[in-house]
């Protein structure tokens, strides 16, 4: 899968939140790329630093964060150096992101035409007339029915899955490069979150945009994501394409993950406990030494106490950060 | 939740400012002398009585008349004008202030917020009467200089609040959203934290409506109010003072309507306040 530039490429960032407890470490040197319309999965737990990788790329971090070492560049610009001006043009109309809770992520006051177009109308000169059928014509790609009628409707007369389709629609009215999704599905019931990922993989082939997908739901990507990233304690343990990765995990950690998915018993007789992961995340203000998975891993000896293994290519597109390999 | 407009409290201070607009708007049409309301000086109706002009309620002039023989009444449906006019004029002048400043502390933040609340807390820390008095003491007494001396010292409030609502409505995820969406700051601030943070300031600028009545009737009072022609309640209460022995009509009826007229906003006030902060309605 080499093509010539990646479109995202993060490297070596590192993120610290300044607290009163002390300085933590969200994110250790991570490492990332995003091709041209490929979807990246980030799968981790909470407090693995997985949104805070998300609100990096767009710059949207929360004051009390520092991004004290590493680049993110996307589209040969590094998004670290740009200008807020820069930055702010890019946003909507290059990369744009949608989140988590669609019921709060769109302001109660205005009707939803007063939303999108005004999403369309900061990026392009065109007057209302044209936001609006462009606003339709979106609308309707993420298969919303009467669309016209939905742009007079205020966001609280929208299902919650109306309401993800309508941000769904509004990150993807300029036609962005790049998505950043972070947990776009769990907010919604199951039904629905099925839905929305069937019109995702839809719209990527209609619309033809990268996407950075936020998610502790490993099933979720494996449906939709080309390649993906496990996180734990702020850095990558394990990269590669989602099918290999999942069908055969390489780091421990990525194993107890895979392990601890319930699965549906055949019958009351098979009742088994659930398989859970021991410990839980490190303290990310002193976290372990050596690999911070080594508390909790079944596999660790020594070294791991000692070193922190770096994230190699193993095989062929598989990266792992172990030292059993 | 009962709708507004069921609410007694509110519905009593809605015909009381709605019967004093009326008033305010209509007085040079329904004042029996509507120009007696503007200052016009009339000869003694009564010398035989008061030699000043201030006569008993008759069946021409039914609340008595003031000094100089002018007709009560129609000086007090004038003096409803000026007091309306200029609570209207001074609360929007300092929701206006108060907004902007607010505002733009609230959602910015950091050194921005840190100046423009630290001015805000120079004009906080001086009583606001106090500062008014100094300011029209400078510009001298006039209908504008007290607009602009009330205006002027009243915003701080509406900065206070409108700060406080920034902050809240900063941190909403649909805010969050329009800045990924590479919304400007002034859109956001126009558009997503000023829309969601109108109510309480609305509750705020009903009740100080009332307060600023008050006030510019204590300016026009201690004389550094409206100038004479123009008709005021404070200052028709300040001229009573000497007849009030004699001649209570005279005190009387500015006074009540004064009363009245604050009387009404303040519950329009309150009944707003209760409705859009339930933690501080009366229990019965």
């Amino acid at each position: 899968m080499m093509q010539g530039n990646p479109l995202l490429e993060i490297k070596d960032l590192t993120v610290e939140y300044i607290t009163n407890a002390g300085t933590i470490k969200a994110l250790d040197r991570i490492n990332l790329t995003i091709n041209k319309s490929e979807f990246l999965g980030i799968v981790g737990e909470s407090g693995s630093g997985k949104s805070t990788l998300a609100y990096a790329t767009i710059g949207l971090l929360p004051p009390n964060s520092r991004i004290s070492a590493g680049r993110i560049t996307f589209d040969g610009k590094d998004l670290l150096k740009a200008s807020s001006k820069e930055i702010n043009s890019l946003r909507g109309r290059r990369i744009s992101m949608v989140f988590q809770d669609p019921t709060t992520s769109l302001n109660p006051v205005f009707k939803i035409e007063e939303q999108v177009c005004r999403v369309i109308q900061q990026h392009k000169a065109v007057n209302r007339q044209i936001a609006r059928a462009m606003a339709l014509k979106q609308l309707a790609n993420v298969e919303l029915p009467e669309a016209n009628h939905i742009l007079k409707l205020y966001p609280f007369e929208l299902s919650g899955g109306m309401q993800q389709r309508v941000m769904i629609a509004m990150s993807l009215s300029l036609n962005p490069d790049l998505v950043i999704a972070d947990e776009p599905t769990s907010a919604v019931d199951a039904t629905i979150q099925f839905q929305i990922l069937e019109l995702l993989s839809r719209l990527r082939h209609s619309q033809n945009f990268s996407m950075l997908f936020i998610t502790h739901n490993i099933d979720i990507v494996s449906k939709v994501c080309d390649r993906v990233a496990i996180m734990y304690a702020g850095s990558v343990v394990e990269e590669g394409p989602s099918q290999e990765v999942f069908s055969n995990p390489k780091h421990p950690y990525t194993q107890a993950l895979m392990k601890s998915i319930p699965r549906p018993r055949k019958s009351i007789a098979e009742t088994k406990r659930l398989n859970v992961i021991e410990g839980s995340i490190p303290d990310l203000i002193s976290p372990p030494k050596g690999c911070k998975f080594h508390p909790r891993c079944p596999y660790a000896y020594s070294r791991c106490q000692r070193e922190e293994p770096e994230l190699k290519e193993i095989t062929v597109n598989r990266k792992v950060a172990c030292h059993l390999y | 939740m009962k709708p507004l407009l069921g609410d007694r409290i509110f519905l009593a201070g809605a015909m009381i400012i709605g019967i004093m607009l009326f008033i305010a708007i209509f007085a040079p049409w329904i004042s029996p002398y509507p120009a007696q309301g503007e200052g016009q000086t009339v000869p003694n109706v009564c010398p035989s009585i008061s030699p000043a002009g201030v006569c008993p309620p008759s069946f021409s002039h039914i609340f008595g008349t003031e000094q100089g023989g002018r007709d009560l009444l129609s000086r007090i449906f004038f003096g409803i004008r000026t007091s309306i006019l200029v609570s209207f004029l001074v609360v929007m002048l300092a929701m206006g202030i108060g907004m902007a400043v607010g505002l733009t502390a609230g959602y910015f933040g950091g050194l921005v917020d840190e100046a423009l609340m630290r001015i805000t807390d120079i004009f906080l820390a001086i009583p606001h009467i106090l500062l008014a008095l100094n300011i029209v003491a400078i510009l001298g007494p006039g209908l504008i200089d007290v607009f602009i001396a009330l205006g002027v010292t009243w915003w701080p409030a509406f900065a206070r609040l409108a700060r406080s609502q920034a902050i809240a409505i900063r941190n909403r995820p649909f805010v969050m959203v329009a800045k990924a969406m590479g919304i400007s700051s002034r859109q956001i601030v126009l558009k997503h934290i000023l829309p969601n943070s109108i109510s309480p300031l609305l509750v705020q600028m009903s009740i100080d409506l009332g307060a600023v009545v008050l006030a510019e009737a204590g300016l026009s009072f201690i004389g550094l109010g409206v100038r004479p022609p123009t008709a005021d309640l404070g200052q028709m209460i300040f001229a009573a003072i000497d007849f009030i022995t004699t001649s209570w009509w005279v005190a009387l009826f500015p006074g009540l309507f004064l009363t009245l007229l604050v009387l009404g906003f303040n519950m329009i006030g309150d009944a707003m306040r209760d409705r859009f902060d339930p933690r501080l309605r009366r229990q019965f």
